[in-house]
């Protein structure tokens, strides 16, 4: 995901003074907010030049994908819930600009972000810190750190390894750390278009306190609870003439040699990326609107390597076309929409999704649209 | 050869079926932890402290011993049995070591300190195998006055009471001079207690004779398996005397631990192994091959393998030879724990199993019978740890499919059998890896000796240990190889 997105701030000089902070100023923001939803990692582009230094920017947006899923979890005694029409994918943000002086800005964002499958449901929480320096008229740069996490994503979908069916996978404090720097160059093209060339880097490390759940062998149950250096396999019930069971493994790597995966590295790990985009952006009256598209390259090394060495794909980059819209309507309050394309589903943008059991799953693409309501103080 | 009559000599060998089966081992995290619960009271075993006994609260399996011989019971408890263990002396800490402890110990839920004197009080009181427990305090006083310790309360806490610690002391010795299990151990204190319900007086310093040969006297009627002959019971007596005199010598702790721990080493043997006749042996499509104490007992490899050497892949049936026992004390399902240990000498690896409450008969009319019966319902208990250190807790229900099931000559155990239970266990199938190892065979409840070219000398004490009980009795350690 565009991790910087950051605006272009040049091609607006034109306008008289006067309407030029007005309009300007709403128009940028309303752009800014939502650029900030439509890069997910990056989720808060700066109003700094938009808003008077000392101003302040809320805003509130929903995102979801065309997608539904009837909701049918597995029971813990065994059938399916009733299903349930959803979204498979909802966001919704709470964001924050503060335009601390002329050139430098901050925004900070909270989101809920809800994830559906037919048997599944993950929350996590996102908490971005974003800010942003500009350097001179053409030239930004920003800063950010965000997090993605929940107090466990369960997964209740049976999966089938082996002879042994997992019904129950629970990760405990499940938590990603993305740290990027952005750099923004902005070539104006005409009074009321400007090309704007983006490009970021940064580290991102995923982590979790555990691994628990349940698997079935045959007609024997277990109990599994990992952490990241060892774990204990317990048989929940006898089962023939096994009367009790219980395996404790000293180390991640004695689990590994039993399962051929490791809870620890299959589910954290640490990865570098790099992401270059391009921007184009109009405005006309109380409109503005651009076109953006961007690359984003991971390497991940361990676990690209270990998912490698299992002949699994590792997915190592992405792909985002942005199309949004915005409408100023008066003095304080905007209203934009987003239309996005992702190829390879919120890769970068959730890390902590990706692991090496559910890899695979970020080879299908998504479309989202958000909409967005901003109210500026200032 | 000598053919085996019975079916089912399968259990020392089950001791091998339970050590194929379990590939475990490894000491134990047991801990010494009483929690003061409302439901529960909570007891000592003592001789010395006797540690890792099994515990019964009226007749139900209840866990085992911990140090000081602290055990519990639910509150409703009215009888207390503890059977086998060790006794570690006086050490309030320790959890293993001393000496096997080849008794049962028998008291009233009422009292925190279950002894041998308690024991005997506890059978005066059972009429019929139903102890009564309002008949207790007189059986007590009764006994006290036969042993001329008037007033003495039992239930008091002997460390700290030295004369009561030298009386239990005395009991122990005068019951282990007739016995060589566990089981004996409880008939004998059953006769003891039928001769001095009447209030008979007994003096265990200056007239053992007559104590000695009124129980001889009842036993040759009720268990004449554990009689004297003339001539035994005459050193019975005199043996007796002299330990009771240095018992009463001591003048502390240290000095009685002393004068007790040595006397177990000169109570009888229920059997005794040549450490040159055949005695493990394996057959594979091809022939036998037969190893004895002596070379099991090796430690020196050569080119690499010690020399009792197997390859389980062509092994067909594994056995114990019977023809090494020398059979000294007949015995009727005597009652025993057997343990089998395997440790890798070069790493980490082990493997050990339990099992607790087989039958043990032992007969020698004109050929050698040894038959051991499991239980229905019987549990293995094992520990395995394998090369990356992963440690496996498993109980097993013991049913025949785990066991030896010929008689042709030995126990015989069938591998395709075990392994196959091993794997629905998924244990580690450590004697399928390559490799030295250390063998350790236990049996708790019963004495026995090693015989070298006539020489007879007591099997030495070891202690099996896993996740759920440990096994401490007498046995034998030897080393093997899993080759090419």
């Amino acid at each position: 995901m565009p991790l910087n997105r950051l605006p272009d701030t040049d091609y607006v000089v034109t306008y008289p003074e006067r309407t030029k902070r007005r309009y300007l100023s709403r128009l940028l923001i309303a752009l800014l907010a939502l650029l900030s939803q439509t890069s997910a990692a990056a989720a808060g582009m700066l109003s700094e030049r938009l808003l008077p230094a000392g101003g302040i920017s809320l805003s509130a947006e929903a995102r979801t994908v065309g997608k539904t899923v009837d909701h049918s979890p597995n029971l813990p005694d065994g059938g399916l819930a009733v299903p349930v029409k959803r979204g498979r994918f909802q966001a919704h943000k709470f964001g924050i600009d503060w335009q601390i002086s002329d050139k430098l800005a901050l925004h900070s964002g909270f989101s809920r972000l809800d994830f559906t499958s037919l048997r599944d449901q993950y929350t996590l929480n996102r908490i971005e810190f974003i800010t942003r320096q500009r350097l001179n008229r053409r030239s930004t740069i920003e800063f950010g750190l965000t997090t993605n996490f929940a107090r466990s994503l369960t997964k209740n979908s049976f999966t089938t390894i082996g002879d042994s069916t997992v019904r129950n996978l629970k990760i405990d404090n499940p938590r990603d750390y993305t740290l990027h720097s952005g750099f923004v160059f902005t070539i104006p093209l005409s009074a009321t278009s400007a090309l704007s060339l983006h490009s970021a880097a940064g580290f991102l490390q995923t982590t979790n306190s555990g691994t628990s759940g349940s698997i079935s062998n045959g007609n024997c149950n277990y109990d599994f609870d990992f952490n990241n250096n060892g774990g204990r396999l317990t048989q929940t019930e006898p089962c023939g003439d096994i009367v009790s069971l219980t395996r404790n493994y000293p180390t991640d790597q004695a689990i590994e040699s039993e399962y051929g995966i490791s809870p620890g590295r299959d589910t954290a790990y640490t990865a570098k990326f790099y992401r270059v985009g391009v921007e184009y952006s109009v405005k006309k009256g109380r409109w503005h609107s651009s076109f953006a598209l961007y690359h984003q390259q991971l390497n991940r090394g361990d676990l690209d390597q270990r998912l490698s060495s299992r002949r699994l794909e590792s997915f190592r980059n992405n792909q985002t076309a942005i199309i949004e819209a915005t409408r100023l309507t008066n003095s304080h309050w905007d209203f934009g929409a987003t239309l996005q394309y992702q190829r390879r589903q919120f890769m970068g943008d959730v890390p902590v999704l990706y692991t090496g059991m559910t890899a695979q799953r970020f080879k299908d693409d998504v479309l989202m649209f958000s909409l967005k309501l901003n109210y500026s103080i200032h | 050869m000598q053919s085996v009559r019975t079916s089912h000599f399968r259990c020392f060998l089950s001791l091998v079926g339970v050590f194929f089966l379990a590939a475990c081992g490894s000491g134990s995290d047991r801990g010494v932890e009483i929690h003061s619960n409302s439901d529960l009271s909570v007891h000592q075993a003592i001789d010395g402290y006797v540690v890792n006994a099994t515990v019964f609260c009226d007749g139900v399996r209840n866990g085992q011993t911990t140090a000081a011989g602290l055990f519990t019971c639910p509150k409703h408890t009215q009888l207390i049995t503890v059977r086998g263990g060790s006794d570690v002396g006086f050490d309030e800490n320790s959890v293993s070591g001393g000496v096997p402890f080849i008794g049962e110990l028998q008291g009233p839920a009422k009292s925190r300190y279950i002894t041998p004197l308690t024991t005997v009080a506890a059978k005066m009181s059972t009429s019929g195998g139903v102890f009564n427990e309002q008949t207790y305090a007189a059986s007590e006083r009764t006994l006290t006055d036969s042993l001329g310790i008037p007033g003495v309360a039992l239930s008091s806490n002997p460390i700290g009471n030295l004369p009561l610690l030298k009386a239990n002391a005395k009991i122990h010795q005068l019951v282990a001079q007739f016995t060589t299990s566990a089981d004996d151990y409880a008939t004998v204190t059953g006769e003891l207690a039928n001769m001095l319900r009447s209030g008979s007086s007994i003096d265990l310093n200056n007239d053992t004779n007559t104590i000695i040969s009124m129980l001889n006297q009842q036993l040759l009627v009720t268990a004449p398996a554990l009689a004297q002959t003339p001539t035994s019971e005459a050193q019975l007596s005199t043996a007796l005397a002299e330990k009771n005199t240095e018992i009463d010598q001591s003048s502390n702790l240290a000095e009685l631990e002393s004068v007790t721990t040595g006397a177990a080493s000169e109570t009888p043997y229920a059997f005794s192994i040549d450490k040159h006749a055949p005695l493990l042996a394996y057959e594979t499509y091809r022939d036998t091959t037969f190893y004895t104490l002596d070379q099991l007992q090796n430690p020196t490899t050569f080119f690499g393998y010690h020399q009792a050497r197997f390859n389980l892949d062509w092994i067909e049936t594994v056995y114990i030879a019977n023809e090494a026992f020398s059979i000294k004390k007949p015995m009727d399902k005597a009652t025993v724990d057997v343990a089998v240990e395997f440790k890798s000498t070069s790493d980490n690896r082990m493997v050990s199993a339990t099992l607790s409450g087989v039958k043990l008969s032992m007969h020698a009319e004109g050929s050698t019978t040894i038959d051991v019966e499991v239980p229905p319902g019987s549990i293995i208990n094992a520990r395995a740890v394998n090369k990356q250190g992963i440690v496996t807790d498993v109980s097993l229900l013991a049913n025949k499919q785990h066991l030896a099931s010929s008689d042709n000559g030995g126990f015989i155990f069938d591998f395709r059998d075990v392994n196959r239970k091993l794997r629905e266990a998924n244990q580690n199938e450590l004697l399928y890896e390559y490799g030295n190892y250390q063998m350790t065979v236990v049996i708790s409840g019963v004495r026995f000796s090693v015989t070298d070219r006539g020489n007879e000398t007591g099997a030495l004490e070891y202690t099996v240990t896993n996740a759920a009980e440990s096994v401490t009795g007498y046995g034998l350690r030897g080393y093997v190889s899993r080759a090419d």
